[in-house]
């Protein structure tokens, strides 16, 4: 039974099982909107977990395949335990910042030693130049420079590794949502926006199209013929329902973008029976 | 002309502005795209003026709907519009399909095509379509 977890009427999957199963198995395709542990800083790829649309979640309720679940309040520890896992943490770090501390402080040593013959013939040469006679004193043995440069190394913070954990730490509780009744972490039941939504995307889905976020197009909806990974999408679907007025300025303005991206815009209504009627919109050709 | 138009008036289907726009695309059609034929229609029960007309000769019969930009449509509306004006053009096999023609108070018209159902979009073509720039740019970084 897949797992969908949902927060303030998100629904993410954890498991990379079960965002794979969604995939393969029930053509639904989500968004995953996780950071990567190495590369961190960028959203070219991200990670789990994966997103799905409210639609997406629905479909899978309903038709069984998944529960919706959300973590319960995690409180029963009291904050005395909560306190003594941070100072934990804490102590963790700093043990790792004198280990990376040490390391870095031997690999700088390994580093001058191997320049030790350039570094001495450089000063050498400077002390030539400023005519002085060739050093007399002895330098400081091995030794004694190793202790030097351990005492003054300087090792910031800032520069020190930390690991960021990737598995999903255990949630303790968790309940089960019903997803007929509205609630604070699945507020869209019994909308009608949603309702209107959802007709239209199961009734694509039903049709054997993938369907995804239309928002970069501003659409409700792209319908591709197949996987979005191996297919452009053919039409952005927009959700009228059936008796709300169109300003024709949104028509025109849909159209073109429609006709720019060589996408069919879909005018989309939910019938009061539960028929879905479409309306392709294209340009004329009329120059 | 200005016979057509107060004909167009006296069919008293529609109000002004509706009439006046469909005027102004039966000139567009007919003088500004040269179709060879095209002829109006009243739909009472809709209370507007559409048209109808074929670009060619050769070519069939198309269902033009005018409208002027202010006035407002639902999804159920321009259903009920394809298929009342389709009805009169006796193509039963055909998908229901108008083309809307949209007129500006500056007189500006834009023609969008309606069709009922799903209608794929045209294909890009190949690597010619691309900008040659944007293709070559693409192809280094693929290759790097």
């Amino acid at each position: 039974m897949l797992r969908i977890h949902v927060l303030a009427g998100q629904a993410l999957v954890w498991r990379f099982e079960d965002a794979r199963e969604i995939r393969e198995r029930h053509r639904l395709v989500g968004t995953l909107v996780g950071a990567l542990a190495r590369a961190p800083r960028q959203n070219v790829r991200l990670g789990l977990p994966l997103q799905l649309l409210p639609e997406e979640a629905r479909l899978l309720a309903e038709m069984g395949a998944a529960v919706l679940v959300r973590s319960a309040d995690a409180q029963p520890q009291g904050q005395s335990a909560q306190a003594s896992e941070g100072q934990l943490y804490e102590q963790g770090l700093e043990e790792s910042y004198q280990e990376q501390r040490c390391l870095a402080a031997q690999e700088r040593w390994a580093q001058l030693a191997n320049l030790a013959e350039r570094i001495a013939q450089g000063r050498a040469h400077k002390q030539e130049q400023r005519g002085k006679l060739p050093d007399t004193v002895p330098l400081p043995g091995p030794a004694e420079e190793r202790e030097r440069l351990e005492s003054a190394f300087v090792f910031p913070h800032e520069s020190m590794m930390v690991q960021l954990p990737t598995a999903w730490p255990c949630p303790g509780q968790e309940e089960q949502v019903d997803w007929t009744q509205p609630s604070w972490d699945w507020p869209h039941a019994g909308h009608q926006e949603h309702e209107t939504r959802y007709c239209v995307f199961r009734d694509l889905w039903g049709r054997g199209y993938y369907v995804t976020s239309g928002s970069k197009f501003g659409g409700d909806f792209l319908v591709y013929p197949g996987d979005p990974m191996r297919f452009h999408a053919h039409y952005i679907a927009l959700c009228c329902p059936p008796g709300a007025p169109l300003p024709l300025c949104d028509i025109v303005a849909a159209a073109r973008l429609g006709t720019s991206v060589k996408k069919t815009v879909l005018l989309c209504s939910a019938g009061e029976d539960g028929v879905v009627i479409y309306t392709s919109l294209q340009w004329s050709g009329l120059q | 002309m200005g016979m057509l138009f107060t004909e167009m008036m006296s069919m008293d289907v529609a109000d002004s502005t509706q009439v006046y726009a469909a005027f102004l695309v039966y000139l567009d059609l007919l003088e500004g795209r040269n179709w060879p034929e095209v002829t109006c229609f009243g739909l009472a029960e809709l209370q507007l003026v559409y048209l109808q007309g074929r670009e060619r000769e050769t070519e069939s019969f198309q269902v033009v709907v005018p409208t002027p930009v202010h006035m407002s449509f639902s999804h159920e509306r321009i259903r009920e519009i394809m298929k009342k004006a389709c009805a009169q053009l006796d193509k039963p096999d055909s998908p229901l399909s108008v083309i809307l023609a949209i007129v500006e108070s500056d007189s500006t018209i834009v023609y969008y095509k309606l069709t009922d159902g799903f209608i794929m979009p045209d294909p890009p073509d190949d690597t010619e379509d691309k900008d040659n720039k944007q293709w070559r740019k693409k192809r280094k970084k693929l290759f790097k």
